[in-house]
């Protein structure tokens, strides 16, 4: 009996000292989602929850707890100059993660009567954010000082004519190409192959390539859930394209948009 | 049971009426607290050279090395105040400033010495940039901008940092978030007080507010993992002969080279010995051999006389190469005149055909070509059947060079033009010489 109500003391008490961080939590993170207009913060609206998290480092084995008894709203709200996060288990920190799921790309030998091709993958998720673009970086395949030449305006594959190139979208003739997808669906994920025009900067059409080091080949104008892409290679040779083993690295340099 | 229950349900009640106070009361006092914390800043981004994580075996330079990362940081002022301080901390964990707890990525470092521009158009003054240690010895993630003259952001502030090197590869994990905190102070002694040079401690947002803070924001970044591309593509050669002069790439309408030289008489051709008479046949060269190539020329007859035979088996050539062999040309004068017999050849510089690519260059005894006073005249009528230089003749075991480039070529196409005349006393028959073409790259 005494140690039944021990416990539940301790139960009470435990449970005023997390109302008691969660109207003190907010006020040591000031920093929140701000626009020239406006700024929303962490506020709740409903019945209840409980933060405490704050603080807990779990490289030291704490343990911390989310819980709510009840939200308004979920989801993500946003305008042209402002968005918000609903709901009580959301988190303050924006966040980038981009990975490389396939980073090998060996296309084989190529004769000028063939095209080599090849493909590999990334994905990219953004919270928080206001969009994101994605910028290819590194040069053409590379034999000593001697690169394959690069198809800076968006062409066609063809045998027998030195290009480079790539695009970010399903090809009729390279296995493994495909468009961007959403993940878990486009609702959630809306990172899309670049389209555009004015620049040039065109990843989309199907069978028309480009490379040029620094373009941006990917974007999403908001927040989004993971987007992978596939990058789909080709590679041609002529008659006079020095033989040896031409090798390039690559990388995807993602900037989120704040 | 029943004070269990009592117990449970008195705190859900106290638990929904706080909470309520909580809500309501609470956006007054956060933003209040808002406004003394400085401003949020906008347009914040941050884009680097290179993503790739550093400490990779397989590039230790360039892209995919993760090493000497240019950082280009755009952000722009929320507040119209100047400033003389401006922080750029690496955080692994959080981007939140006034988070005490920051964990410097693992091989991240702005360099002790950090190299850092600034564009002046909207941020004027002189900007002194430093580093300071911030997650273990030898490791600089905080990078300092100071100036001893605070100037207001008139736009989009850019700064331009060489040297980085990006974290080290977490290898559970292909990609890796790591998060950059922005500062600006009102003066730079308040930021070296806010982040002082060996604490590794970052300051809570109160401090930062005592240490005049203006305006704040945190980007994240991600390294990946590099895509390597590779391909292969084969050294080729390919050399043909034709009796007909080809007007097709890739020898696709190269004819068999067989060459009759002689007047036509009959229907069949005859060397007189009152004319000289001429023939070609010709050569095309496709090779992307990348710093040129050689075409050589090898007689089959072992003449001592270099010419053509009759009987291969006698060792002896009835019509001898002309000018006895010579390695210099010179006209070639009907038998009858001299009394000898005598066959030579010539060389012309080599072109492209159809689609092709390149050129080539006849070796020039090859060529007939006169040097009169130093100056070379070409002479069409001049002719020779070198068998007598060192090492370059058509005798040597490797022939004697004809052409030669220093580039590619696809379809390159030679005529080599020969010339025979026949003496008095030269026997009747049929006289051969059969010559082998030999191409050799330069890859």
């Amino acid at each position: 009996m005494w140690s039944n109500k021990y416990r539940q003391a301790r139960v009470v008490s435990w449970t005023l000292s997390a109302i008691l961080l969660l109207s003190f939590a907010p006020l040591a993170t000031a920093q929140q989602a701000t626009s020239p207009k406006y700024q929303v913060n962490e506020v709740f609206f409903g019945t209840g929850g409980v933060d405490t998290c704050e603080g807990v480092n779990p490289a030291e084995n704490d343990y911390c707890a989310l819980m709510t008894a009840g939200e308004l709203t979920i989801g993500n709200t946003k305008s042209d100059q402002y968005q918000a996060y609903g709901g009580f288990n959301t988190t303050r920190q924006p966040s980038l993660e981009v990975a490389v799921l396939k980073s090998d790309v060996d296309m084989g030998l190529i004769k000028p009567d063939t095209t080599g091709v090849g493909t590999a993958e990334f994905q990219v998720k953004a919270y928080l954010a206001s969009g994101y673009n994605i910028q290819i970086a590194g040069t053409p395949p590379m034999n000593g000082t001697r690169s394959v030449a690069a198809m800076g305006t968006r062409g066609v594959s063809q045998k027998g004519v030195e290009q480079f190139g790539m695009n970010l979208t399903q090809n009729t003739f390279i296995a493994g190409s495909a468009n961007p997808s959403q993940d878990p669906d486009n609702t959630f994920a809306f990172g899309f192959a670049n389209n555009d025009t004015a620049t040039g900067m065109v990843y989309n059409v199907a069978d028309e390539f480009r490379y040029v080091n620094g373009d941006i080949i990917a974007r999403s104008e908001s927040s989004t859930s993971y987007t992978k892409y596939t990058i789909s290679y080709i590679m041609n040779v002529s008659s006079v394209t020095p033989g040896g083993s031409y090798k390039t690295s690559h990388t995807v340099v993602a900037m989120a948009k704040y | 049971m029943k004070l269990h229950r009592t117990l449970v349900q008195r705190p859900l009640v106290a638990l929904t009426a706080l909470a309520l106070v909580a809500g309501s009361a609470v956006p007054s006092m956060l933003l209040s607290t808002a406004g003394a914390a400085g401003a949020q800043m906008l347009n914040r981004q941050i884009q680097v050279s290179d993503s790739s994580p550093s400490g990779n075996a397989n590039f230790t330079t360039g892209i995919g090395s993760g090493t000497n990362v240019e950082y280009k940081i755009n952000f722009t002022s929320s507040s119209p105040a100047t400033i003389g301080g401006i922080v750029v901390d690496i955080c692994s964990n959080t981007p939140i400033v006034g988070d005490s707890t920051c964990l410097a990525p693992g091989g991240f470092d702005w360099s002790a010495t950090p190299s850092v521009s600034v564009n002046g158009a909207t941020l004027g003054g002189t900007w002194t940039a430093a580093s300071a240690v911030g997650g273990g010895t030898g490791v600089y993630p905080v990078l300092k901008l100071s100036n001893a003259t605070p100037v207001a952001p008139t736009g989009l502030v850019t700064l331009t940092v060489t040297g980085v090197t990006n974290p080290t590869q977490n290898v559970a994990v292909t990609g890796q978030s790591y998060y950059a905190r922005i500062t600006t102070f009102a003066t730079s002694a308040d930021m070296d007080t806010a982040y002082p040079a060996t604490n590794d401690t970052r300051a809570s947002m109160a401090t930062l507010e005592t240490n005049n803070l203006v305006d704040y924001g945190g980007v994240a970044l991600s390294t990946t993992t590099p895509i390597t591309v590779t391909a292969k593509v084969m050294e080729t050669m390919m050399l043909c002969t034709s009796g007909t002069v080809m007007a097709a790439t890739g020898c696709t309408d190269a004819s068999t080279p067989s060459v009759n030289i002689g007047e036509d008489y009959n229907g069949t051709k005859v060397l007189r010995d009152d004319a000289i008479s001429t023939a070609s046949a010709w050569s095309m060269i496709s090779t992307n051999a990348s710093t040129g190539y050689g075409i050589w020329i090898r007689g089959r007859n072992t003449c001592p006389e270099g010419g053509m035979t009759k009987v291969a088996s006698t060792n002896v050539c009835e019509i001898p190469a002309a000018h006895s062999g010579a390695g210099v040309a010179g006209p070639l004068v009907i038998g009858r005149t001299t009394g000898n017999a005598a066959f030579g050849m010539r060389v012309e510089d080599g072109a492209f055909v159809g689609t092709g690519i390149g050129t080539n260059t006849a070796v020039e005894k090859w060529t007939g070509d006169d040097t009169i006073n130093g100056t070379i005249i070409a002479n069409t009528s001049n002719y020779l059947m070198d068998t007598t230089s060192g090492n370059d003749n058509i005798n040597y075991v490797y022939g004697s060079q004809v052409v030669d480039s220093t580039g590619q070529a696809n379809s390159v196409q030679n005529e080599y033009f020969f010339a025979a005349t026949a003496s008095p006393t030269t026997p009747a028959g049929i006289y051969t010489q059969t010559f082998s073409l030999i191409a050799s790259g330069r890859f």
